[in-house]
């Protein structure tokens, strides 16, 4: 009882360290949520005359922390693991939208008899087209 | 001896447990972009460029999402930002979000270890979602041709 407490106690007191953050600040294209495409309001092309996807993005930032009494392990994903993705599934064109289906974000806390499990994390996966 | 193995049993039980929670964050009626990436498209196709956008203003929003039976039943399965988009960008007088963050981390509720193993002990996710609003300048025509017209 005395070393899950520990645990507990150390891995719900990481909350001095960075959350899970999913952001694409490098990346050249447009990453879309929503369903307006171009400042002015044009919205996404009906799906018949839609250009059709050549990649996909799916990607995770998440920030694991495991401990016990006599350890902690966290692991925290680069915060640039989301614009290495997009970068990658558009080549780096300008010429390449990802049209973003999905955002996931969630997180749990586990609590055993010698361990303590805390886990944030976002999700994102979508389409990418080359822009009309 | 009895009431102690059942003591122990229960002492066990509660040591164990798990919460937590998950949501989609959608804005399927925003009316302007939303994107992700410092990029934006102008009316015609084109990226636009720095020099003719301004940030007038920063969006920011947050979202509890709920879940019980550890975690496995979604209590707030979407979160929708669309009204939030709106009204925020039309109060600064803007034209799309770009750079948009999103964060999630465990509240509170989460971390209460015993109650933790009760299934119906909900957990939750604090989600926090940022970006910048921004501007665009328009060159409409006449504008364009009274400057390449000019001495």
């Amino acid at each position: 009882m005395r070393n899950a407490l520990l645990a507990w106690l150390v891995a719900a007191s990481c909350g001095c360290s960075p959350y899970a953050t999913l952001s694409f600040p490098n990346v050249p294209s447009p990453v879309l949520l929503g369903p307006v495409e171009r400042v002015g309001g044009a919205t996404a092309s009906a799906p018949p005359v839609a250009a059709p996807a050549v990649a996909r993005l799916d990607v995770e930032i998440e920030r694991k922390v495991v401990a016990t009494r006599a350890s902690r392990r966290a692991k925290l994903d680069d915060p640039r693991k989301a614009s290495f993705a997009a970068l990658s599934v558009t080549d780096a064109q300008k010429g390449a939208d990802v049209h973003v289906d999905e955002i996931a974000a969630g997180s749990y806390f586990f609590f055993g008899l010698a361990v303590a499990v805390r886990d944030d994390w976002v999700t994102v996966k979508g389409d990418v087209r080359r822009a009309p | 001896m009895r009431s102690a193995a059942s003591f122990v049993a229960l002492v066990a039980l509660a040591s164990v447990g798990c919460a937590g929670a998950r949501t989609e964050v959608v804005a399927p009626r925003a009316a302007v972009p939303i994107s992700l990436s410092h990029a934006v498209r102008a009316a015609d196709g084109s990226l636009v460029p720095a020099a003719d956008r301004e940030i007038v203003g920063t969006f920011h929003d947050e979202r509890m999402a709920w879940g019980m039976f550890y975690s496995a039943v979604k209590l707030t399965p979407e979160k929708d930002i669309s009204d939030e988009v709106n009204a925020q960008v039309a109060r600064v007088g803007g034209d799309a979000i770009v750079t948009l963050r999103i964060e999630a981390h465990a509240c509170a509720a989460t971390y209460f270890a015993v109650l933790n193993a009760l299934p119906m002990w909900p957990g939750c996710t604090k989600i926090t979602i940022d970006g910048d609003i921004i501007r665009v300048r328009r060159h409409d025509v006449a504008s364009t041709v009274a400057t390449a017209e000019a001495p």
